[in-house]
């Protein structure tokens, strides 16, 4: 009883870490105004030569290839759904991947490694307010974007689409947890990032479906298309996308999906966690962990 | 001012810059191939949409269906125009970093020569980095532009290329301002990106972004190698786009050079110089 009773309070104070870390986060974020605007804006226009590229190729916004491929024909509400869930994998990658090297440029992550807390949570903090920030982004982007071409969704089914996305969000925590310790441990990520982050763009369906990847490489794609599979990305989009694109076909079933997403969230969440207290405990004994 | 020093002084630090960047072989990688998965994301995109190597529509409006090549052809100049845009703004913003801006400074020789010198070694990467985009681009989705007139479009790009070095002037101008450069730089290629004719022909642009697209020299390079590589126009042909480039070139290059010059006898007067 006692025990539990200890463990109840430790939780507690363990969850005030992360709360007031994602606080100060979202503090510092907002004190740059002029970021914060720029990352809710500039998707829309990452987005919009997409847009224009296909009405240059097909000369509408139907496209009969788009429609054999994803089984909806309308390529620009593709995108627009694709490209706001893509903002989740860039806060992944570029904002809690980067956030333990931010406190580095800071000169703060000594000082935050010997507090007298579980990292875990630190980072888990981090993770809320990357996840409050994108939610804002892909929000701002999604209603931009429908402002300006109008995207087409099955509005009732938005209560299910949120529901795969926030399965989604606990699979990319994950992913940046693993991303954390890796950068703790090697430092300057800029080049394995851009990398990744384009990778990512090209074998998940954010702008063209899956099978187009089998369509173009034939039968290369298929390996493509396996690895695509994998990342969380994919599922969650092809869930998302079955439920808010009339017509769709996805190349996954929902439930498989589904089921995909809360084991990979749950492997990716184990795997990423055991790795940072690995990292942490290695970069502490061998000296490195304020080297630059 | 003695050229031949000051040609010294642009060798020199062009071989500095490829120096520094060898140095970093993981960048030199991501340098090379991210051009290539921007070019497949690109290709992959245009085939799931049009469902061939050929778009009518795309016929009807740039007088070539190949949209391999089109888009080729567009992101090999744009390339060169924010190898510029990134190389020009970063030449100060990474001296600064390295905490080596007021050394530069000092040295006895023109400002100019330096960014150009750095202009240079970026040119240089990315001519080699556009040579591997045409490899890969024709042996994986046969690229059929005319190699013949290859010197006519190099021709073309050299006429550009003024123009591009003006913008990028009066940016290391502004950098040595405004210090932070990124978020800036950030927001000018995403809007080149929408202005310039890479993926698509002017005439989707609604006609309000179209009159600002005629004002960025990238735009006329872009259609003019396009009409030499894949429409086999001669250079008689392109005079109605090497005009507006001559203009621009005189321009850029004016107005580029005032900016700087301004910018830094400003910060050099504030003593900002070498704030962070």
């Amino acid at each position: 009883m006692k025990l539990s009773k200890d463990f109840i309070r430790s939780l507690i104070l363990d969850l005030k870490v992360s709360t007031s870390t994602a606080k100060k986060e979202l503090l510092i974020n907002f004190r740059y105004s002029l970021w914060v605007i720029f990352w809710a804006v500039m998707p829309v226009f990452w987005l919009t030569p997409m847009i224009f590229q296909g009405e240059a190729l097909i000369g509408g916004r139907s496209s009969s290839s788009f429609a054999t491929l994803a089984g909806n024909a309308d390529f620009i509400t593709f995108n627009i759904i694709g490209s706001s869930l893509y903002a989740y994998v860039m806060s992944a990658l570029w904002g809690m991947g980067l956030s333990l090297r931010r406190e580095q440029w800071s000169g703060t992550l000594e000082t935050v490694m010997v507090s007298p807390c579980n990292k875990f949570f630190i980072l888990l903090g981090k993770a809320i307010s990357d996840s409050v920030l994108t939610t804002f982004y892909a929000i701002v982007q999604f209603i931009l974007a429908s402002l300006l071409f109008g995207a087409r969704i099955k509005l009732e089914n938005l209560t299910y689409a949120i529901l795969v996305l926030l399965l989604m969000v606990f699979a990319l925590y994950g992913v940046g947890f693993l991303l954390s310790g890796i950068i703790l441990m090697y430092k300057e990520p800029g080049a394995l990032l851009n990398f990744v982050n384009t990778f990512i763009s090209i074998i998940c369906p954010v702008n063209y479906p899956l099978k187009a990847l089998v369509f173009v490489f034939e039968s290369l794609g298929y390996y493509l298309l396996l690895i695509g599979l994998l990342f969380p990305l994919t599922p969650a989009l092809e869930a998302i996308r079955t439920f808010l694109l009339p017509s769709f076909d996805p190349l996954i079933s929902t439930t498989l999906a589904l089921f995909y997403l809360i084991v990979v969230s749950i492997i990716l969440l184990i795997a990423g966690t055991f790795l940072f207290n690995y990292v942490e405990k290695r970069v502490r004994r061998s000296g490195v962990l304020g080297t630059y | 001012m003695n050229v031949l020093n000051e040609l010294k002084v642009i060798l020199a630090v062009t071989k500095k810059e490829l120096k520094l960047y060898l140095r970093y072989p993981v960048w030199v990688l991501f340098d090379a191939l991210m051009p290539l998965l921007w070019v497949l994301s690109s290709i992959i995109y245009s085939k799931a949409l049009v469902g061939s190597s050929y778009s009518i529509h795309l016929a009807t409006l740039a007088t070539t269906g190949d949209y391999v090549s089109f888009i080729v052809v567009g992101m090999i100049v744009s390339s060169f125009a924010f190898s510029t845009l990134w190389g020009m703004s970063y030449a100060l913003r990474g001296e600064q970093w390295s905490g080596t801006l007021e050394t530069t400074f000092l040295a006895p020789c023109s400002r100019f020569s330096i960014l150009l010198g750095k202009a240079l070694s970026s040119m240089l990467t990315t001519s080699l980095w556009v040579v591997l985009q045409l490899i890969v681009s024709t042996l994986i989705f046969n690229l059929n532009v005319r190699l013949i007139n290859l010197p006519i479009a190099l021709f073309l790009l050299l006429i550009a290329l003024p123009s591009f070095l003006g913008i990028g002037f009066s940016l290391a101008g502004i950098v040595l301002e405004f210090k932070e450069h990124s978020a800036f730089v950030n927001f000018l290629t995403a809007l080149f990106s929408l202005l310039l004719p890479i993926s698509y022909p002017l005439v989707v642009l609604p006609p309000f972004l179209r009159y600002f697209s005629y004002l960025l020299p990238p735009t006329y390079a872009i259609e003019g190698m396009r009409n030499v590589l894949i429409l086999d126009s001669s250079l008689s042909e392109l005079i109605n786009l090497i005009l507006p480039l001559i203009f621009f070139d005189i321009f850029w290059l004016l107005l580029g050079s005032l900016v700087f010059l301004a910018e830094e006898k400003r910060v050099m007067k504030k003593g900002t110089l070498g704030y962070y």
